[in-house]
């Protein structure tokens, strides 16, 4: 690849629209051409800067309730549905920024995979319910060790928790919530603007099921399992990237 | 509800002042509901900003249609209202975040409008085509051109400001 070139598909690659190939002829010119490494340089920065310092507006107090209405949301919360009875009671206000942010949520669920159709939808509903809500998380914290700890105190099987901050999924937290009438918990993580939802629970012992994906809804959703537990991840963010973050829970976690 | 505020956040950076980006989200969102009872299509968040995007232009045809199909004028473009504000109030109010802020709304709304949806929204090349309804390579140049832009005024601005 020449100089030319990379000008003309710079702002593609570090936009990850690149594909594999050309994305690899881009990273071998760059190294070694200090000019079109500057640009690229360049390009991240002012990326970062947009991200980092360009206001994000919201709709006044008045206008949202008027928006709310409009599409049929409830007013404030959603009807909380979760009747686990809980250790201690936490402010779901203090968590409304987070409503912006994207997620991805692991929700641990006993049994019922013997409907996935069903499933889906009492999971793809539990998900939609916390963002319309703005309850994403009941323990907000990108620390797995403080994550991990407050399931332990409510679950009757452990869950792994991993931040995966240095891959790109970061760990905002965790929350219990309630699927297809079972107990769930779930952790929550954030991929640029978007949310993915990640669902597991406790199935019979040593059942393994291969990976298979779904879309519903403009979510998409790709679910197995492994080593007894069941798996559910869930998002608006594009399949490619969901299955990058599915590959890191298979096989990093 | 993340889709209403990321259609609120179009709409306000589109047309650059509260007053109007309320009236044009409300009428969009109210239209769009009554009409469709609901999301429809296979992705609920480029649907919504697709309607409220779709309304804005409207809105702009109407009532500033000189906003749009702007020429791109590196002159007129990459001069970030040094006139108004004075290097030393800039520095006091962050100076990077304000000027790369000022440089964004003195884009043409069309690139305006692809560099916040890619930035801001995250979206793919593919949904900003079909949010804006142009083709992916007009994304692609577009979000260049608008890139180029901001960093030359992002340039000059701190420039002024660390030759106060």
């Amino acid at each position: 690849m020449n100089c030319a070139e990379t000008r003309r598909l710079v702002d593609a690659y570090v936009d990850n629209e690149l594909d594999l190939r050309s994305a690899l002829d881009l990273e071998e010119h760059i190294s070694g051409c200090d000019a079109c490494d500057a640009d690229e340089k360049g390009l991240r920065e002012l990326q970062s800067s947009a991200r980092a310092n360009l206001t994000r507006y919201s709709p006044s107090p008045e206008l949202e309730a008027k928006l709310r209405e409009a599409i049929g949301a409830p007013r404030t919360e959603a009807p909380r549905t979760l009747i686990v009875p809980l250790k201690k009671r936490w402010s779901w206000t203090a968590l409304a920024p987070l409503a912006a942010a994207a997620a991805v949520l692991i929700v641990a669920v006993p049994r019922y995979l013997q409907r996935p159709p069903e499933l889906a939808d009492s999971v793809l509903n539990a998900h939609v319910r916390s963002l319309l809500a703005d309850h994403i998380t009941d323990v907000a914290s990108s620390d797995q060790h403080t994550v991990k700890p407050w399931f332990q105190g409510k679950l009757d099987y452990s869950v792994t928790v991993t931040d995966w901050v240095a891959e790109g999924f970061p760990l905002i937290g965790g929350r219990l919530d309630y699927v297809d009438n079972t107990q769930a918990a779930a952790l929550v993580y954030k991929r640029a603007q978007h949310v993915v939802n990640l669902f597991v629970w406790p199935g019979k012992p040593g059942s393994d099921e291969a990976v298979k994906r779904m879309c519903r809804r403009g979510y998409n959703a790709i679910y197995w399992s492994k080593d007894g537990m069941h798996y559910w991840a869930i998002s608006d963010l594009n399949e490619t990237e969901l299955q990058q973050f599915v590959e890191l829970v298979r096989h990093k976690g | 509800m993340p889709h209403l505020r990321a259609g609120y956040n179009l709409a306000r950076w589109l047309l650059r002042n509260d007053h109007d980006a309320d009236d044009v989200v409300q009428e969009a969102i109210v239209r769009a509901f009554r009409f469709y009872e609901g999301f429809s299509g296979n992705n609920p968040r480029a649907w919504l900003l697709t309607i409220v995007r779709n309304s804005v232009y409207t809105f702009l045809q109407q009532n500033r249609a000189r906003e749009l199909g702007q020429e791109f004028d590196e002159e007129l473009h990459t001069d970030t209202g040094r006139d108004s504000e004075t290097p030393e109030v800039l520095f006091l109010r962050s100076a990077r975040a304000r000027s790369l802020n000022d440089a964004v709304e003195k884009l043409p709304v069309e690139f305006r409008e692809v560099f916040v949806l890619r930035e801001m929204e995250g979206l793919s090349y593919k949904e900003i085509a079909d949010v804006a309804r142009i083709p992916l390579g007009t994304v692609m140049s577009r979000l260049s051109r608008a890139r180029k832009q901001l960093q030359a005024a992002v340039g000059r601005q701190e420039q002024a400001g660390s030759a106060s």
